[in-house]
């Protein structure tokens, strides 16, 4: 695929890595899993900078994702490179430490399928292959919804 | 047991033959979560038991397997509350109920 962008998925179960690959099977990325076998924070520089977008769950088996962002962050190299956190709760202390990391939007679990690629696609661009119906622009999710999993602001 | 078609056709919009894999991968991983859960229970180890159930409970519930997913979020309800549960008859639930879907998903991949 020319011109693909990349998704590095930070995320240790291999059902919800597939999940999201089958998601994404319609667009033109290039979907990448960091694996914990050598630790994740190794395994995501492996992949330096050449990834556009990290999706990076909160609840890992063995590590914390959060301080992987905060981590990540305190390295030049990954200052700036786009984060969506994935996470089951979402509390006002969560937002304003997101915000305070840079992260540009957090979704919910389990995984719909129209926020999801909603989500990509306003931090990556529209890569679906397939033309997208958005006449609701809402993927059919109720105003309140969608108000529910809006991006986090980081002005 | 499970609505194949409504998660299969209408949310990933995909056909049998390209979900099959997903489903053994969801198989295998459930395997393997339920053998872990078996030792913590062995083990005595609450803290472990409790984040292995929250990631079953994520699983299934990415998967709309919800025979599995809300008995789990119960238990999980009720470790976090500090009640007491008992390990070994709430992983012999999650591994029966697990049974009966992984042959449901045999079946239906079979036909």
């Amino acid at each position: 695929m020319e011109n693909a962008k990349r998704i590095l998925i930070v995320e240790d179960s291999p059902t919800v890595v597939e999940h999201m690959k089958m998601l994404l099977k319609n667009s033109n990325v290039k979907v990448l899993n960091a694996g914990s076998e050598f630790g994740m924070m190794q395994s995501i520089e492996s992949y330096g900078k050449l990834v556009d977008l990290i999706l990076m769950d909160l609840t890992l088996k063995t590590e914390n994702g959060m301080d992987l962002i905060r981590n990540l962050r305190s390295n030049d190299r990954y200052k700036e490179l786009p984060i969506i956190i994935i996470t089951e709760h979402v509390s006002k202390n969560l937002i304003l430490e997101a915000r305070e990391l840079k992260v540009r939007g957090y979704l919910k679990k389990p995984i719909q399928k129209e926020t999801f690629l909603d989500r990509i696609y306003e931090v990556v661009g529209n890569v679906s292959i397939i033309p997208r119906n958005t006449d609701t622009g809402s993927g059919g999710q109720t105003s309140e919804e969608k108000k529910k999993e809006e991006p986090v602001k980081s002005e | 047991m499970i609505d194949f078609d409504k998660f299969i056709v209408e949310e990933m919009e995909a056909t049998k033959e390209e979900i099959e894999p997903l489903y053994l991968i969801y198989s295998s991983e459930m395997d393997d979560m339920i053998s872990q859960l078996s030792e913590a229970s062995d083990l005595g180890d609450a803290d472990t038991y409790k984040r292995l159930l929250h990631n079953v409970k994520g699983i299934n519930a990415n998967m709309r397997i919800d025979v599995i997913t809300n008995p789990v979020a119960e238990i999980y309800q009720a470790l976090l509350a500090g009640n007491t549960v008992d390990l070994k008859d709430s992983t012999d639930n999650i591994s029966s109920i697990f049974a009966k879907v992984k042959a449901e998903i045999a079946e239906y991949f079979s036909n």
